[in-house]
């Protein structure tokens, strides 16, 4: 439900099923308005920190300091998920043209073709967190910790994204991606795979056949040894949550973090407000948050915690395999109130 | 054989923004762009999503769903994963009402 200038409702609106929030028309279309400055100063900031953890690197190439150097670097240099996601949603920049030059630039850098990326991130929202059909719901309840560990530290996202380039380049496409991916633009998503393996493979027999180191510790080496810092994050967002609920207040998880974390992770801590509304950029999140915080659950309290709790819940689901995480209550002013149950 | 339609709301429609009308039986919504009143259908290509609760800036409205982006001047499809363009409706003001064709 939400208040302000009346309009009638759109008669079969499919989207009708799922939880909103109550909230002033006028200010959620205040919230939804885009800027090139908020975008410009975390891409900005974001690069500051891969420069001077590349510096690091560079400076301590020749000592065993470089191992923890690249973990660093790799972290931050992983966070270009945060971005890359962002202008999936065509909301990092005004502008359109900048958006999407930092859409191609971050997707190349995380690994993830961009098209691909906005049509199967637009399944997600759709679906979110429903089984067989949200196309970025790679793991469900009950979790195991093998899953757990292969997914946060292991080579696993490494491997599938090479494959997923690798089929993609081939023309070749499964089930759920043929439903998402109109056929006009599977020949994109081809050719755009294509050009991102040339990128990977120039990077990779160019550093072997010049005999340089660079191409290794300023990207491949990092991103095997730091990526596992932004999966943390990644991690928050709906592992161990419910299933098949239109409800993203129990399928989404909302964390704190601090003001390092939310730049670069692109506020991406308010995540179930961004699943709400997924129109509101990355930099209103924080302001809608303050609008609709007494109606959703209270966020946990760091990323830790968060993988702490969902490491407990893999645990408990050794016995209860459909226990999960889910809040049953919201902030609210009053204390805990009960959510309506919104299950299929 | 085509009707016009008088919006009697349509008049009053500043710049940048959006109403949702019902004419002929059709769910629509009437822009005020930067370039006079633009009219087409209420609900996206894509997937059905109600743009009037989209993000409209300049002469695009932008689904508040997916991100589908169409220039209401044309009902092209200007971003995915919107890939069938919007259906549009002629617009008309005379003596300062607006009317919107529909057949």
């Amino acid at each position: 439900m939400t208040t302000g200038a009346a309009f009638p409702d759109l008669v079969d609106d499919p989207f009708d099923v799922w939880f909103a929030p109550d909230i002033d028309r006028n200010v959620l279309g205040g919230l939804m308005r885009r800027t090139d400055v908020h975008g410009l100063l975390m891409l900005g900031a974001w690069l500051a920190l891969c420069i001077a953890t590349g510096l690091l690197v560079v400076a301590t190439s020749h000592s065993t300091w470089v191992l923890p150097a690249m973990v660093a670097y790799g972290g931050v240099l992983s966070f270009a998920y945060a971005a890359s996601h962002e202008c999936a949603h065509g909301t990092a920049f005004r502008t359109r043209w900048l958006n999407e030059a930092v859409f191609w630039l971050t997707s190349l850098v995380f690994i993830e073709e961009p098209l691909y990326r906005r049509y199967s991130h637009a399944g997600h929202h759709t679906h979110t967190w429903f089984n067989a059909l949200d196309p970025q719901k790679p793991y469900g309840n009950p979790l195991t910790l093998g899953r757990y560990l292969s997914v946060t530290v292991g080579p696993l996202f490494y491997v599938d994204a090479a494959r997923q380039l690798a089929r993609h380049g081939a023309g070749r496409f499964t089930e759920m991606e043929l439903a998402f991916l109109p056929e006009a633009e599977r020949t994109k998503v081809t050719r755009n795979s294509r050009v991102m393996s040339a990128c990977y493979l120039v990077l990779l027999l160019g550093g072997l056949a010049l005999q340089s180191p660079w191409p290794f510790l300023l990207y491949f080496i990092p991103r095997l040894l730091g990526g596992w810092i932004v999966v943390l994050y990644i991690n928050t967002q709906h592992m161990c949550m419910a299933e098949d609920v239109y409800d993203h207040r129990q399928t989404t998880r909302s964390i704190r973090c601090n003001w390092l974390e939310r730049l670069l992770y692109w506020n991406m801590n308010y995540h179930i407000e961004h699943h709400l509304y997924p129109v509101v950029p990355f930099h209103a999140l924080p302001a809608l948050n303050r609008c609709i915080a007494g109606q959703l659950p209270l966020p946990v309290r760091g990323v830790l915690v968060a993988n702490a709790d969902i490491l407990r819940a893999v645990a408990r689901q050794r016995t209860e395999p459909g226990f999960n995480l889910a809040r049953t209550g919201t902030a609210g002013r009053d204390g805990q109130q009960a959510l309506p149950s919104t299950g299929r | 054989m085509a009707d016009w339609v008088r919006v009697p709301e349509g008049a009053t429609l500043a710049e940048g923004a959006v109403l949702p009308v019902s004419v002929g039986g059709r769910q629509l919504l009437l822009f005020r762009a930067r370039g006079g009143h633009f009219a087409t259908d209420r609900r996206c290509t894509h997937q059905g999503a109600d743009l009037m609760r989209g993000y409209f800036d300049g002469d695009v409205i932008e689904c508040p769903v997916h991100q589908g982006r169409f220039d209401v001047r044309t009902g092209r499809v200007l971003g995915a994963p919107a890939s069938t363009p919007l259906r549009t409706y002629a617009v008309k003001v005379v003596d300062g009402d607006v009317y919107v064709e529909v057949g």
